[in-house]
């Protein structure tokens, strides 16, 4: 068995062990890579600079552990801009997990002296999904009678100023998925559509693809994607968190896993060149579109 | 060096171990805590269901005197009718409803948003090579979909070029999936070296 032959039997087991080295060793001795800021990350933050100041924002905590990593660093850069700028902040969500999240995400806002209930509230989690978020768009405090720790809603001073979505001067969601919960298309119908509030998103990096059309079609204001927007968000508000300290190590995953689909691609070419094992066998053929054999 | 004397740090990091050591091979310490995760996501759902009722619904009939939402209580219960062959007709009152409500409500911005902007976010505004790419990116991924023709010189240049369009897509999207996992796993190894360890 030549080398390139043993490259295409490596056992997997050996993968895993330096994809885990590989993250490990940066997050305990952190490399520093520099980050560029790419032009949906810098558009989404010039946009949320430009909401004017005191105004209200509501935000979708719309996701589950899974994706914790993905979108919570991005939830806390956020609301650091929007600390800054004195903006109020409305929590909702639709994962039983979300509120858990929220709350977590919106202690941020107390390092600036918000106050709960006057300045931001965790309404906590609602059921149904879009004909629900629709009702909250019409009346925000027709669907949550109490809040996420059991407080009145009614009595609360920022929500008595809610009338209906259009009280808030954007909404963003922090999306996994539509899958038991409300999705960015849900929100695009809801905020955008129906009420003509500026939505920005954050999703996690599989959503991306799918949802940056919203963007070019100017729909959707701005597009967070995963743990390296959040890094990118963290540089523009000169705050360093999770997602700075996790870019390192998702650098040398993603350098781990490059070089392997390289090594894997030279070790079947050479087999096959060789009249070695031919890999795994040769690619079938697509289908031909415009009705072959017709 | 600070290990954490949190119980509950001490159980997650031992699950996400549990959870990771599947990778060497099938063990019992997995299994263990797979059941566990599957069974306690089943509880959360049924705790955050009761609450849920119990916030909506039983506490503003019986506090606040809304007697109205007996009605969404009965229809709630009668989905459950499909349980018993003889009453299971019964099931489709509350379900036709449900989904006359959400089909309502989704097409009221659907057509706007995902078909009428999208098309004309498409074919506006060509005054860009981004804009011209997505241009011809969605007119060729289009063709290869026409399948009501044979495949003739101009549409099978288009759909070739509109199958490497897709493919492009598909790749942009398994990099942003791997990007995905790889934040997964980096969010436990933060958790089980920083939070757990204190390293």
């Amino acid at each position: 068995m030549d080398i390139f032959e043993k490259l295409q039997s490596l056992d997997r087991r050996l993968f895993y062990l330096l994809m885990a080295l590989a993250i490990a060793i940066p997050i305990i001795n952190p490399i520093g890579l520099p980050i560029d800021i790419t032009d949906p990350v810098k558009k989404t933050y010039e946009f949320v600079e430009s909401l004017p100041n005191g105004s209200t924002v509501v935000i979708g905590f719309d996701y589950e552990p899974g994706d914790e990593i993905d979108l919570s660093p991005i939830a806390e850069a956020v609301l650091h801009q929007l600390a800054r700028k004195n903006i109020r902040v409305v929590a909702l969500a639709s994962f039983p997990a979300g509120p858990t999240f929220a709350e977590e995400a919106l202690l941020v806002l107390e390092e600036y002296g918000y106050e709960y209930g006057k300045d931001y509230v965790n309404l906590g989690h609602y059921a149904g999904g879009e004909p629900t978020l629709a009702a909250f768009a019409t009346d925000p405090t027709s669907i949550f009678v109490r809040d996420w720790f059991g407080n009145d809603v009614s009595s609360m001073p920022l929500m008595k100023e809610l009338t209906s979505m259009k009280d808030f001067s954007m909404a963003m969601t922090l999306n996994d998925g539509p899958t038991g919960g409300t999705g960015t298309h849900e929100w695009v119908r809801q905020a955008v559509m129906a009420h003509d509030v500026p939505l920005i998103m954050g999703v996690t990096g599989v959503l991306y693809a799918s949802n940056q059309t919203y963007v070019q079609s100017g729909q959707c204001k701005g597009i967070l994607a995963g743990l390296r927007a959040a890094a990118e968000y963290e540089q523009l508000i000169d705050r360093k968190g999770i997602g700075t300290t996790g870019m390192d190590a998702q650098s040398m995953a993603h350098i781990l896993i490059v070089a392997f689909v390289i090594l894997g691609n030279i070790g079947m070419l050479m087999s096959k060149k060789e009249g070695g094992r031919p890999g795994p066998g040769p690619a079938s053929k697509p289908a031909t579109p415009g009705g072959e054999g017709k | 060096m600070k290990i954490s004397t949190d119980i509950g740090v001490w159980i997650g990091a031992l699950a996400a171990l549990g959870i990771y050591s599947v990778l060497i091979k099938d063990n019992p310490f997995y299994r263990f805590v797979e059941h566990v995760f599957v069974g306690a996501s089943a509880g959360i759902a049924v705790v955050v269901g009761v609450n849920t009722f119990k916030s909506t619904a039983w506490s503003p009939m019986t506090v606040e005197g809304d007697y109205l939402l007996i009605i969404p209580m009965i229809a709630g219960l009668l989905l459950y009718t499909r349980y018993f062959p003889n009453i299971a007709w019964l099931n489709r009152i509350p379900l036709s409803f449900l989904m006359g409500t959400s089909a309502g409500v989704a097409m009221r911005g659907a057509i706007e948003s995902q078909i009428v902007g999208q098309v004309s976010a498409t074919m506006i505004n060509l005054n860009s090579i981004d804009a011209w790419i997505v241009f011809i990116g969605t007119v060729t991924s289009l063709s290869y979909f026409f399948l009501t023709w044979k495949t003739g010189k101009v549409t099978g240049v288009t759909s070739k070029l509109g199958r490497y369009f897709m493919m492009a897509a598909f790749g942009a999207a398994f990099g942003n999936t791997v990007m995905g996992r790889v934040s997964a796993a980096i969010g436990r190894f933060q958790f089980i070296l920083n939070t757990w360890l204190g390293l």
